[in-house]
């Protein structure tokens, strides 16, 4: 028969963000340990407070299930001796568990073996537990964990209480002495109880708690906060749902209060009002109907609000202490410039290896100018670049110290308020570390976007110079979200240029900055480079085909920054709905920028759905094996028309003088999608013909050869031109 | 605390607590007569913690951060402040039951005001000591520190040692209603304006603007020699308040600017050094544990 089994854990309180893993771990240990026991049982649902951690099965089944296996023992005749026991008998009988004179015997290949029928199972799910739930709570895992009193027991915060139940029977665990009883706690002082749980019921646990100034379910919680929120002043889309999240794990019984604040403190920056408000009193910020913030805030308490004005009075009165220490580390930092500022930068380390900010804003300046020459975007570089020279000042002001997440934000406000440089200025410093986060803004103004790229290819290049490229899961500088965002910036501002060529920029400068810097690196790279501007290619695609190539020859340094960014590159891609196929057909075909590789990519996609285009591609991977295949003749360097005999040839011959003159048009317009579509139409039928009707390996040498030239001369210019569609899949 | 009684002054609140940690059982011990940063460095606490006998002490102790100095002027930033310190070894299984029943006894009714334990982990990298616990928030102002002391002087805690630390000031002005610290009433007629200001502006003043450099560090140069030779005779008492001195030292140096990132690592090492020593001559002295040979 099953029952209802329930068990909370009571705590003292836990930190907030602790609650959903712990639960969610022991909820899953108790479905394996049900599993492996052989308990048959539903799913195990958890609940938490910040007080609890609570876990339900709606059945458990009360019994273990009984299984009966066959165990073969050692040989019978080295079992006994002299018709007694041996020790190898005695071990047998003694592992299964039975007495000597209940073991029988089993035949196999002629020779005679003790033999036992085993049953596992059957014992009382109660028993098992008692001894099971102690140490399952003991394995849970958490970052930081603690002793305390006297016991040896380590878990985030003192564990308390225990109330263990299968049914009505209590489950008389022992927690390193902590026994296990039926008394739950209510709020710890709106209606402490304690109150008694007579047996495994989750919805009345849930509604005795409720009586008692608890509320189970931290959805529950989070809703009414929400709800609370929006109903006081909070407008949706700036609503904080991580603050929401942590307040909903700090209560028990949550309740808002609206508290006001001076008007003088809205002549703070918002941001600054809005940090100081969250990040030292949990606190969000009211707005007004028309979305500006009001001189109010609203705070989560853990309590009925039975004296509210009390409270409020209280989280009044420490806001208004905070804004007004904001208000001073904002005067304070005014009355220097960031320009004056940035003497101090020199002693600011960006990375021990690397240099100072001061360094590397010199350098970023630099390299703006260089992205702006290469775009064909000087006027917005200048911007850039003088910006530059202003950014990271504010990591020396009082503010910023405070609150390390307003960098940049700051500097944008002192830019504009203190070194009254123009908006367009100021807002390219905070666009710099655009975007902060996965889902973050890209910078919106071109002289923004510039300097971002700027500042981290400078990080990316530096840090993987001085060996902090990222390694498995380790990415301290987060490095590949730094080039991710880059990525995109370049696309969202349709910025063509070669990126290696900005590496190229990057790696001069920091080579004349820095000591440690690895010449081995620079070498490599410019060598490279100089290469691929020999023929005419872009130095990017060897650095693709390395990547695809991991056991060439190339220098580490330099495959980690190339699988840095081909890498992000493809996730770009990937995110942009491009296939795996399309991005190998991409990354085949000489590399012409990230722009241009990623409008490809997508136009390419969508001719997907285009069934010339699929025949084009199919047409195509039978020339690039046909290619292969050397043996059976080599191609012509060049087609003669007069060795053609076929009806097909020359008409595949002539299709292609005229699509080619039509494509290059196109091309020169980077019209991919076109390209293909045309290239598909007019090649797919005369390619199709050619493979049907004519035996390209002809008796004479020199026709083979020329129609081998033919194909040749189509697939290369494709490969070359737009992508290697040999690698497009088709079926 | 009901609306018609009056809010407990200064030193009421101070009464108060000695009178309800003292029926609880601690001995009330009086302030430790050197600069100290706070009232974990009291030789109560910092040895008091060590070894297995329980242990249980009150007491205040004024703690100066030369770093916080404001002249006075602002309203919860103090060059001196006030702890209360109430140290019980092993904690109790009810140690937040009795923790708040101590707040009702210096007016402030958990059930009236939102009172959260907020995670707050620990941590004094100059002796070498970690805990975790809450910080205390009542309205949302810190009003106490609450610690199940895990490590202290790099020794395990067995048993573990609860550490509650009650900022006066804050408690004060909470209580009393008061923006500024200036005006919290002392005891009657009497401010703490009247009773600090002075100190508070010259001790500032002194901090950042006055205090020889070249003086504070020989000052700590020759304290750390003196706490080294003073263990060599295993008198740990008398040693670890040379190390008190060279923590006070360091702090005012590092008011006037006078330590660098990397100075500061290498200044922390040498005080932790220091209190590691202290705390094994204490255990060996005290027969906690055996003198390595």
């Amino acid at each position: 028969m099953s029952l209802p089994f329930f068990l909370e854990i009571g705590t003292e309180e836990l930190p907030a963000s602790y609650l959903p893993n712990y639960a969610r771990q022991m909820k899953e240990d108790l479905e394996n340990y049900f599993a492996s026991a052989m308990l048959e049982h539903k799913d195990v649902v958890c609940a938490w407070t910040p007080r609890r951690l609570a876990f339900f099965c709606a059945e458990l089944s009360e019994v273990q299930s009984v299984k009966e296996s066959d165990v073969k023992g050692p040989p019978v005749s080295v079992s006994f001796k002299d018709g007694a026991p041996t020790k190898a008998a005695e071990n047998f009988a003694l592992k299964v568990g039975l007495p000597l004179d209940k073991i029988g015997r089993v035949e196999e290949n002629g020779k005679e073996y003790l033999f036992a029928r085993v049953k596992e199972g059957g014992k009382k799910t109660t028993e098992l537990l008692k001894g099971k739930i102690p140490e399952l709570i003991k394995g849970l895992r958490s970052p930081k964990s603690m002793r305390w009193d006297v016991k040896p027991t380590t878990f985030a915060r003192p564990i308390r209480s225990l109330c263990c139940l299968l049914g009505s029977e209590l489950i008389d665990c022992d927690l390193d002495g902590l026994k296990a009883g039926r008394e739950i706690k209510g709020h710890r002082f709106l209606a402490p109880g304690p109150f008694e749980m007579e047996k495994a019921d989750f919805a009345e646990y849930a509604k005795l708690l409720k009586e008692h100034f608890v509320i189970l379910s931290f959805e529950e919680r989070r809703a009414i906060i929400k709800e609370q929120l929006l109903k006081f002043g909070c407008i949706e889309e700036r609503l904080d749902e991580e603050l929401i999240d942590i307040c909903a794990n700090l209560t028990e019984y949550p309740n808002c209060v609206k508290g006001s604040i001076a008007p003088e403190y809205l002549e703070l920056p918002p941001e600054v009002l809005i940090t100081t408000l969250k990040k030292h009193q949990k606190s969000f910020p009211c707005y007004d109907s028309e979305g500006r913030l009001e001189a109010s805030f609203l705070s989560v308490t853990n309590n009925d609000l039975k004296e509210e004005a009390l409270i409020k009075t209280g989280y009044e009165r420490v806001i208004s202490a905070r804004l007004s220490d904001a208000r001073f580390f904002f005067n304070e930092d005014k009355e220097v410039t960031l320009k004056e500022r940035r003497e101090k930068l020199k002693n600011v380390i960006f990375q021990k290896d690397i240099g100072t900010y001061f360094a590397k804003t010199e350098r970023v300046a630099c390299i703006a100018t260089a992205l702006g020459e290469m775009t064909g975007n000087q006027e917005a570089a200048e911007i850039a670049s003088e910006a530059a020279l202003l950014s990271r000042s504010d990591l020396t002001t009082a503010m910023v110290f405070e609150f390390p997440e307003l960098q940049g934000i700051m500097g944008r406000i002192y830019a504009e308020r203190v070194d009254k440089v123009s908006r367009a200025h100021a807002l390219a410093i905070e666009e710099m570390y655009k975007p902060r986060s996965a889902g973050d803004d890209l910078p919106e103004t071109l002289p923004g976007a510039i300097l971002s790229i700027a500042d981290k290819i400078d990080t990316i290049i530096g840090c993987v110079t001085v060996g902090l490229a990222p390694t498995g899961s380790a990415d301290p500088y987060m490095l590949r979200r730094q080039t991710f965002g880059l990525l995109k910036t370049i696309i969202a501002h349709k910025l063509r240029f070669k990126l290696s060529d900005l590496a190229k920029v990057a790696v001069e400068l920091l080579e004349a900055d820095s000591d440690s810097f690895k010449k081995n690196f620079v070498s490599i790279m410019t060598e490279r480079m100089g290469i691929s501007a020999a023929i005419q290619e872009n130095e990017l695609s060897l650095i693709a085909n390395s990547w695809f190539e991991p056991h060439s020859d190339a220098h580490k340094l330099e495959k980690q920054f190339t699988s840095l960014f081909m890498g992000r590159f493809e996730t770009v891609l990937k995110e942009e709905g491009v296939s795996y196929d399309i991005i190998q057909a991409i990354f085949g075909s000489p590399w012409p920028g990230i722009y241009v590789a990623r409008k490809k990519a997508l136009e390419l996609q969508e001719m997907k759905q285009d069934a010339e285009f699929l025949t084009l591609c199919n047409m195509l991977t039978r020339c690039v094996n046909i290619m292969k295949d050397e043996k059976k003749g080599t191609a012509a360097c060049k087609v003669d028309t007069a060795l053609f005999a076929e009806k097909e040839e020359k008409e595949l011959w002539d299709a292609w003088e005229n699509a080619r003159l039509e494509a290059h048009a196109l091309l020169e317009n980077c019209e991919f999608g076109k390209t293909v579509k045309l290239l598909a139409s007019k090649m797919a039928k005369p390619l199709d013909d050619f493979f049907t009707n004519v035996r390209i390996y002809a008796d004479d040498k020199a026709v083979a050869s020329n129609r081998l030239a033919i194909l040749k001369s189509i697939s290369d210019t494709i490969q070359n031109k737009i992508a290697d569609l040999s690698k497009i899949v088709t079926a | 605390m009901t609306k018609f009684e009056k809010a407990p002054t200064l030193q009421e609140i101070i009464f108060r607590l000695q009178k309800y940690w003292s029926e609880y059982g601690c001995v009330i011990v009086q302030p430790y007569d050197h600069e100290v940063g706070a009232g974990t460095f009291h030789p109560c606490t910092f040895f008091g913690v060590q070894g297995p006998d329980p242990w249980k002490v009150a007491y205040v102790q004024p703690s100066r951060r030369p770093t916080d100095g404001r002249y006075g002027d602002n309203p919860n930033r103090l060059y001196q402040h006030h702890q209360f310190q109430a140290i019980i070894k092993p904690s109790p299984v009810n140690a937040q039951e009795v923790y708040l029943k101590s707040l009702e006894a210096i007016g402030i009714d958990p059930r009236v005001h939102d009172l959260r334990f907020e995670e707050d982990d620990w941590e004094s990298p100059t002796l070498g000591a970690t805990g975790l616990g809450w910080q205390i928030l009542c309205d949302g102002t810190e009003i106490s520190q609450f610690t199940y002391f895990q490590q202290m002087a790099g020794f395990e805690m067995k048993p573990v040692t609860l550490e509650l630390t009650y900022g006066l000031e804050r408690i004060a002005a909470f209580v009393q209603g008061k923006d500024h610290v200036m005006d919290i009433e002392w005891t009657e007629g009497v401010t703490y304006r009247d009773m600090r200001k002075m100190f508070e502006y010259e001790l500032s003043d002194y901090s950042f603007s006055h205090a020889s450099v070249e003086r504070h560090w020989q000052f700590f140069k020759q304290a750390e020699t003196e706490c080294k030779e003073t263990l060599e005779a295993k008198i740990p008492y008398a040693a670890y308040e040379w190390l008190m001195n060279c923590s006070h030292w360091f702090n005012v140096l590092d008011a006037r600017g006078a330590i660098s990132v990397t100075q500061r690592t290498a200044f922390i090492g040498m005080i932790r050094s220091m209190a590691l020593s202290c705390a094994k001559c204490y255990r060996v002295v005290k027969g906690i544990d055996k003198e390595e040979k």
